[in-house]
């Protein structure tokens, strides 16, 4: 009996492991190259035949994506969604699935195997951005890319280049939006772990409420809060809740990964208009089991994660190094933020309010008109100064 | 600032809802002689359980029996880990807690193709919010009481209940006998694993409902995580109430408000964030002390008394 519950509870631990860990046909595969790998070394007709492949994969880079978990229906899922379309196009791509936050002191070991399994390019967010740094001078052969984060070329090693969302430039046009669809006046902001990336987008959104005001004589309001955790939905509920009952809000912008379903569903309940993030989280809505959540969301601010490694990967393989060392900034002009322009929104947006969006989107994308950002300012303070002034 | 005070009262007793399910839950785990730290996997498994069933039961009563199935399923798993199997209960309960986080994640994908949230896949059902008649008109009360979600009427009735159960019946006083001294439990022909069982079985169904209303009432979707250690939260309610199932209704009722303050004082006030995410947690420390330093109290007092 004892033995049945210790190999029981074994499998009962393995299975916590199950969440994270590299995608198992991944993990077979690579498995299966470094048993090719020992059958080469051996020799025989084995290390012609790897030999050959290896020539065949050396026309296209091998990619490592390191993600804590897919099924985000966000960030990680859109750079996936690219890295399929370089898959598509011959590239070995390989996913690996970190975890989450709790598994963090296995993060380096994981970007150690796919370095140490040969992958050239390894590609991971933010969260990754120190331990890339470090492996980077321990490993000068490989490419290390960091996205969803804004380092000084001189952090930067010479083999490492890291993408730049202009979040703010997205947010400050849904800004706008909120501001003009706003009868209360007053527009809700709700993150879930507030933190550089996020406080960015939070400026672009006053940014675009506060100069909506400025053009039509209106006194929208910000009201911002965070719920303190990526998968806490009931908590952003009780949030929005609160600020549709005491703030009098009723459009709510959501920065808060899977803590914005909460957000949704108040909205949901209290008939007040929601703004998505990172994807169009309204097609993600209308074809589910729960269309009318799809009838709340106005429209969504997007980062065009998966497009940036495509368009990345295609200006490498044009012989472009130009990267490296350096941080990249995309933005509106590159068209890797923006919103979507889909039926729902034209429908339920005014004429004159989208051709307001439209006219500051351009003069975005032309350079005329900028857009505050998080990184201006000096520190946390005057960040914190400029949200109360907007409440 | 005009805030709705009332509201924010309601507001505190939905947030309290799970809090005062899961205190109960380890409450009866705790009397019976065992610390079930195992009441926040169960109460995530059991959120799973009732947005699955309720799903392809196509009904709200099937998924809120669903969720009370599989919380009385993953108790017995405990239950015959520690009791029959004789493993360490804590070790139990924390590979038990990693397990769910993970096997939940895991079921979600085989079922939904889905690693995040059940929110687009399964259609989304609510457990249905009870008007009192009557009540509801009276000016303060009734917007208090009634319009609550029906399962926060059940955690009312539990508490009582609760109470009843081990102060007037048969088996409360031998769940608490075999709590305070097994050994003479057992002498007198008590069967300890038995009560462990029975209590374990009466853990998972509140842990169910605790569960049921995470994912069938405050929200109504199934996400990773979405419990958010409030199982913990309810396993400290009852260790400050030292087991009574009032005080631990009232622990729990505390911990509810201290959460919706932190959220209306989030939105009305410039406090920093990480000042009110920690407010619930303070408050748990004080009301530890507090209560330490009353037990403390009345101890000397009794030894006073005795010195006399």
């Amino acid at each position: 009996m004892k033995k049945f519950l210790s190999v029981a509870l074994v499998a009962a631990m393995s299975l916590s492991l199950v969440a994270c860990g590299g995608s198992s046909s991944g993990e077979t595969e690579a498995a299966a190259e470094t048993e090719a790998a020992a059958a080469a070394e051996e020799g025989g007709e084995a290390a012609a035949e790897t030999e050959a492949e290896a020539e065949a994969d050396a026309e296209k880079p091998r990619i490592a994506y390191v993600v804590g978990n897919l099924g985000d229906k966000s960030f990680s899922d859109s750079g996936e969604a690219g890295m399929n379309v370089l898959r598509e196009e011959g590239y070995d791509v390989y996913t690996v699935e970190t975890g989450d936050a709790s598994k963090a002191d296995k993060y380096e070991d994981y970007i150690l195997d796919v370095l140490d399994q040969g992958y050239d390019y390894i590609v991971a967010s933010s969260t990754y951005m120190e331990i890339m740094a470090r492996l980077a001078e321990e490993y000068p052969d490989a490419k290390f890319i960091g996205f969803d984060e804004n380092w000084s070329d001189d952090q930067l090693p010479d083999n490492m280049t890291c993408i730049f969302y202009a979040q703010n430039e997205g947010s400050y046009l849904v800004g706008m939006l909120a501001a003009a669809m706003s009868e209360t006046g007053v527009v809700g902001v709700d993150v879930g772990v507030e933190n550089p990336v996020i406080n960015d987008f939070v400026t672009g959104y006053i940014n675009g409420v506060m100069d909506w005001n400025a053009a039509n004589g209106t006194d929208v309001k910000v009201v911002k809060a965070a719920c303190g955790s990526w998968t806490d939905p009931a908590t952003m509920k009780s949030l929005v809740l609160d600020q549709v009952r005491n703030n009098n809000a009723d459009v709510f912008y959501q920065v808060a990964g899977g803590s914005g379903d909460g957000l949704f569903e108040a909205c949901v309940e209290q008939g007040k208009w929601a703004i998505g993030v990172d994807s169009d989280q309204y097609a993600s809505y209308i074809d589910s089991e729960n269309p009318e959540k799809a009838d709340v969301i106005l429209t969504s601010m997007l980062k065009e994660v998966g497009n940036s490694f495509i368009s990345l990967f295609h200006s490498i393989e044009e012989g472009d190094d130009s990267m490296w060392g350096h941080t990249i900034r995309l933005g509106l002009a590159e068209d890797s933020v923006g919103y979507v322009d889909n039926e729902f929104f034209q429908t339920n947006v005014p004429e004159e309010v989208r051709t307001a969006i439209e006219e500051a989107k351009t003069k975005i994308a032309s350079g005329e008109l900028e857009v505050k950002s998080y990184y201006d300012f000096a520190d946390d303070n005057e960040f914190n100064e400029y949200v109360q002034n907007a409440g | 600032m005009t805030i709705d005070w009332i509201a924010f009262i309601a507001e505190g007793i939905r947030m309290a809802t799970p809090l005062v399910f899961a205190a109960l839950a380890a409450l009866i785990c705790n009397r019976a002689g065992m610390f079930n730290m195992g009441v926040e996997g169960m109460i995530l498994c059991s959120a799973l359980g009732a947005v699955i069933f309720a799903h392809y039961g196509g009904s709200v009563w099937i998924g809120l029996l669903g969720g009370i199935i599989i919380g009385l399923a993953t108790g017995m798993f405990i239950a015959f880990a520690s009791l029959t199997g004789k493993a360490d209960l804590y070790l139990t309960c924390i590979a038990f807690n990693l397990m769910a986080t993970g096997g939940t994640v895991f079921v979600m994908y085989l079922l939904t193709g889905e690693k995040s949230t059940t929110s687009g896949a399964f259609r989304s059902y609510q457990i249905p919010v009870v008007d009192i008649p009557i009540i509801k008109d009276i000016p303060v009360l009734g917007r208090i009481i009634s319009g609550q979600s029906l399962i926060t009427y059940i955690a009312a009735a539990a508490v009582f209940f609760m109470w009843f159960f081990l102060k007037r019946t048969r088996i409360g006083l031998r769940i608490r006998a075999v709590g305070e001294n097994p050994k003479a439990a057992e002498s007198v022909g008590i069967s300890v694993n038995k009560i462990g069982y029975i209590s374990f079985a009466i853990c998972g169904v509140l842990a169910g409902l605790s569960g049921a209303f995470m994912s069938m009432s405050w929200v109504t979707f199934f996400m990773k995580n979405m419990v958010n250690g409030r199982g913990y939260i309810g396993l400290s309610a009852q260790n400050m109430a030292k087991g009574e199932p009032v005080g631990s209704a009232l622990a729990s009722l505390l911990f509810g408000f201290t959460d919706a303050l932190a959220t209306t004082l989030q939105n009305q006030t410039n406090f920093p964030v990480e000042f009110l995410e920690m407010l619930p947690y303070l408050a748990t420390i004080f009301a530890i002390i507090i209560t330490s330093i009353i037990a403390i109290n009345k101890r000397r007092r009794i030894e006073q008394g005795a010195a006399k």
